[in-house]
């Protein structure tokens, strides 16, 4: 993977300097490997609350903490970003998962993607790249089987996920109106899979039972964690404008998912679910709130084809690999628990049968 | 009384049948010679038929029979056992599971293998049931773009079903049509799936585009949810081609539209009413009233056996518009009557062959 990044050039301008926010994302996670790993690059910034959470350390990093929320965040934000003198700024606070308490996440998506467009305009920098999501198209059957960049955003989300995400959209929007100089990039990745990322459709494929709605089998499009990084970081070195769909290629049935993954799908009829799952998930048994189960119920595939035809960007895997992969990563580490259970276990008899002896 | 004791001991339905069988071989002398023929024997055995019926139904020990074998507590413990014996069903659902389902669906959805699964039912449809003789289909390109633009009819969508079996059976180069989907099917659980798996795909403007931008074959019916609800007594004539949008997809791929006349689909439901506002509460865009669907159940959902027809007419080329002429009203509305009349004039012609609705 390093191997390759070092050995295909990426037209790097030396003077960028690069400010991330939202280090615990996986999407920040991904960027932020991958910048330590580019040789061109000797140092780069991020602004959060909290370090980064994963044990690596990253030399060239350099963090600063704040707060993006609080009031007045936007004023020091500019400040920061000007003593910095940064030029790129990648939105990555985009959260994989629902949360409970909506208030708060309302909070982090909606106001903090404000105070970064606002301080993005203040310092007047020269790229701002934005990770979303392709869920801000909603899932509905009167959707086109491949939703093109240029498709409306869903215009009465139920689910307060989706909602916070399609205002954030927003505010990025009304940047390229107010400020049309900066170069905008918007990403709209599909659900990524793999080792490290945790959001409501990987942490649903944890239990052996999986809920599915009765009579519905939605295609499901897969992006691997290693494409995902590998667009985000073209997007972050090179230049381009506009919105783009970052998707694996194909697509996989949820049925298919479920039998891969070895899973047992748990049919439920469609008037049922929505209130049984909704409970569940107050109830934080399940990771999928029921205002999200159109996304398991209807179509919501985005097409790839601009990323590939002006990014230049073809996932190397493709929806149907990615999966594969996870699953086996999943069952890899079920393994590891049953291995360290049973060696726990053995530990254990070892340490009666000691106990026994010394007794005896 | 007398002619009572004498059919008395066969007052069965095997008698009964024998008659019938007798009434046919002399039925088919008549049609064979008719000047041979024998009134007076057909009116005895017509004559005799009623009397046998009167006598089976009269005869209340055939139902007794009939009942005993259910309600004797040994039939009952035979049946039990024979119960016992069947597998079990989660095995049975496995096992056609891995049948049906293969492990790839093509980027819309489609599934070949459950397609080739099912297929043995269409072509009974096909050969045996609407014995459908396909003229013209060497108009239909063996490779590359092409827009099929049919009629439709018949109240549930036979004739697309029809259509695409014809092509793969009689065309040298077994194309794979893909027909275009109203999106309420989609709505509903079981019928969305298998509408998807077996090709269908939602009708949009986006999916038709796309799918003619990769040299896919497509066959649209513009007439939609008109077509298969309009009465029996409009039957063969074209409603209004939507809004043009046949002709600008035309357009603006650069696929010829090969006109499709289909005859016979009209007439296996002939519908008497249409109820807007019973089917509005269960999602459906009418209900439909044959003289048997609400009277006879589930039987009256059956199709007549009707003797079908497709013919495909000639090409039309598009290619001498520019991408301009996309936005010529005028020009849109004046090609889309054209095609129509084309239809029309096919289905006229085809119809003023046919001599009769059931042999052709």
């Amino acid at each position: 993977m390093s191997m390759q990044n070092e050995a295909t050039p990426t037209p790097i301008n030396a003077e960028d300097r690069i400010v991330i926010i939202g280090v615990n994302t996986i999407l920040g996670e991904l960027i932020l490997d991958r910048l330590e790993r580019n040789p061109k690059i000797q140092e780069f910034w991020s602004i959060d609350l909290h370090p980064p959470k994963t044990s690596k350390k990253f030399k060239k990093l350099r963090f600063l903490k704040m707060d993006l929320i609080e009031p007045g965040a936007d004023a020091k934000l500019a400040e920061k970003l000007k003593e910095i003198g940064a030029t790129v700024l990648v939105h990555a606070t985009s959260k994989n998962n629902p949360s409970l308490q909506w208030v708060n996440a309302h909070e982090l998506e909606v106001i903090g993607t404000l105070n970064m467009v606002s301080a993005a305009k203040a310092a007047q920098i020269r790229k701002f790249v934005f990770c979303s999501t392709t869920a801000v198209y909603g899932a509905s059957p009167k959707n086109p089987n491949y939703i093109a960049e240029s498709a409306p955003l869903d215009p009465h989300p139920v689910a307060h996920f989706v909602r916070d995400k399609v205002e954030a959209e927003k505010q990025v929007a009304s940047l390229h109106q107010d400020a049309p100089q900066i170069l905008i990039t918007t990403l709209r990745f599909s659900l990524i899979v793999g080792p490290r990322s945790k959001n409501y459709f990987t942490e649903l494929f944890r239990r052996r039972i999986v809920p599915t709605l009765l009579g519905y089998d939605p295609l499901m499009q897969f992006l691997s964690e290693d494409d995902a990084a590998d667009a985000l970081e073209k997007a972050v070195l090179e230049d381009f404008r506009g919105i783009f769909n970052i998707v694996g290629r194909g697509v996989v049935p949820l049925s298919y998912a479920l039998r891969e993954a070895n899973k047992v799908g748990f049919p439920i009829a469609g008037f049922v679910a929505y209130p049984v799952i909704q409970i569940l998930w107050n109830l934080q048994l399940l990771s999928v709130p029921g205002r999200l189960l159109d996304y398991f119920r209807y179509l919501w595939v985005a097409d790839g084809e601009k990323a590939k035809r002006v990014m230049n960007f073809e996932p190397k895997m493709s929806s149907k690999e990615a999966f594969v992969e996870f699953a086996k990563y999943r069952r890899l580490e079920d393994y590891k628990g049953e291995f360290k259970a049973s060696s726990r276990l053995k530990r254990e008899d070892q340490g009666e049968a000691q106990a026994a002896r010394k007794s005896g | 009384m007398e002619s009572a004791e004498h059919r008395k001991p066969e007052a069965n339905i095997f008698t009964s049948s024998r008659i019938l069988k007798e009434l046919s071989q002399a039925l088919e002398t008549f049609y064979r010679n008719p000047e041979s023929f024998d009134r007076a024997e057909v009116d005895k055995l017509v004559r005799q038929f009623i009397r046998e019926m009167k006598a089976t139904f009269q005869d209340s020990e055939w139902i007794d029979q009939i009942l005993s074998e259910f309600t004797s507590s040994e039939k009952r413990d035979k049946l039990a056992e024979w119960l016992r014996q069947l597998p079990n069903p989660i095995d049975v659902w496995k096992k056609a599971r891995k049948v049906i389902q293969s492990e790839e669906v093509d980027e819309y959805g489609c599934d070949p293998s459950f397609e080739m699964t099912i297929k043995p039912l269409f072509d009974f449809l096909y050969h045996k049931y609407f014995r459908v003789q396909t003229l013209g289909i060497e108009n239909v390109p063996p490779e590359g773009r092409s827009l099929l633009v049919s009629n439709h009819s018949g109240v549930l969508p036979y004739d697309a079903a029809m259509i695409k079996i014809g092509i793969y059976n009689e065309h040298p180069a077994r194309r794979e049509l893909r027909f275009l989907v109203d999106d309420f099917v989609f709505h509903f659980p079981f019928l969305g799936i298998f509408m998807n798996r077996i090709g269908g795909v939602r009708a949009c403007p986006e999916n038709a585009e796309r799918l003619l931008n990769h040299d896919e074959i497509v066959s649209v019916f513009p007439e939609g949810i008109k077509g298969i609800s309009k009465p029996y007594s409009e039957r063969y004539q074209l409603q209004r081609f939507g809004r043009g949008g046949v002709i600008r997809l035309a357009l603006k791929t650069k696929a010829p539209i090969i006109p499709v006349a289909v005859i016979g689909a009209e007439e296996i439901h002939p519908l008497i009413y249409k109820s807007s506002i019973l089917a509005r509460p269960l999602g459906l865009p009418f209900i439909p009233f044959t003289p048997f669907f609400p009277l006879l159940g589930p039987l009256g959902a059956i199709p007549l056996p009707t003797k079908w027809t497709i013919l495909f007419g000639k090409p039309i080329p598009f290619d001498q518009y520019t991408t301009r002429d996309i936005n010529d009203g005028i020009l849109i509305n004046r090609e889309t009557e054209r095609l129509r009349s084309v239809i029309q004039e096919m289905i006229d012609r085809q119809l003023s062959e046919r001599r009769s609705v059931f042999f052709g």
